[in-house]
């Protein structure tokens, strides 16, 4: 990238001028886009797929997609959404899912494996609480869960762009999220839930 | 996977069950609630410790799904803009 076309392209860039200029062939803008989203793309690319050893594809196949579709973006959503979508389609294509999240559980079940009505320690959700314990009850959950806590809560969608992502209604989502919530801290007491792959 | 109690006690306490207030923890912490239901919860907690106790519990782990950073290992970027055909 020449030190003039870097120039053109500021840091500050909205995502729908970074895509157009990336349809006309401009690397510096797609340099910037990919910067900007690689660390989200990343995560999400973690929560999708079980084999570590494909997430590195999924990353790499999502932005080849984008940056060569860029010219199909409407902005009538977020890019980030946009690119999430990208991204879901690669994983699953990479690791289908063998098995859909089984919710036999009802609502007061799942509480009761989150800790509604124990007597927890306070150090379980402590400040002491570290990156890797979390991640670490992350993989505990089956991928369906880890997606949407990904996007709602780790990424910050809207509700509507979760949904919109994981092609859901609004209402079917929030079950979802809500459901998933109380896995996950089941799953920081070290409650294990969905293999659905290898 | 072997049965579970439930917890011993589902109260009533300003007209919500525990079991009500279980299933609201997201909408509450999602701010979807009216004014009036917001109400109603806080004041169930007030008088409920399991509910107090669990829900401080569950908005503290959406917290800290919140609060995690995601870092991407060099030799990932690496391998990402060489593929890209893109320099940083």
């Amino acid at each position: 990238m020449s030190l003039s076309a870097a120039a053109d392209v500021a840091v500050d860039s909205p995502d729908t001028a970074l895509l157009e200029r990336i349809s006309s062939g401009d690397k510096a803008a797609a340099s910037m886009f990919v910067t900007r989203h690689r660390a989200s793309v990343h995560r999400f690319a973690k929560a999708l797929v079980r084999d570590r050893g494909i997430v590195d594809d999924v990353l790499q196949d999502t932005f080849i997609a984008a940056l060569t579709h860029a010219g199909t973006f409407r902005g009538e959503g977020s890019a980030r959404g946009w690119l999430f979508t990208i991204a879901r389609r690669a994983a699953l294509k990479l690791e289908p899912r063998e098995q859909p999240l089984s919710e036999d559980d009802d609502l007061e079940t799942l509480g009761v494996r989150a800790g509604w009505g124990a007597a927890d320690p306070e150090s379980l959700m402590g400040t002491a609480q570290t990156r890797e314990q979390v991640n670490l009850a992350l993989q505990r959950l089956h991928a369906e869960d880890r997606e949407i806590l990904v996007l709602r809560d780790m990424e910050g969608l809207s509700g509507p762009e979760t949904a919109e992502v994981l092609q859901l209604g609004l209402a079917a989502m929030k079950s979802r999220l809500h459901r998933a919530r109380l896995r996950f801290l089941a799953a920081l007491r070290g409650e294990e839930f969905g293999h659905e792959s290898a | 996977m072997k049965a579970r109690e439930l917890p011993a006690e589902n109260r009533l306490v300003a007209g919500l069950l525990c079991t009500q207030v279980l299933a609201q923890l997201s909408a509450y912490l999602d701010g979807e609630l009216s004014e009036a239901e917001v109400e109603q919860i806080r004041s169930h907690v007030q008088g409920c410790t399991t509910c107090e106790e669990f829900g401080g519990r569950f908005a503290t782990a959406v917290q800290k799904l919140r609060e995690v950073e995601e870092e991407v290992a060099p030799d990932t970027d690496d391998r990402l803009f060489a593929a890209l055909g893109l320099s940083r």
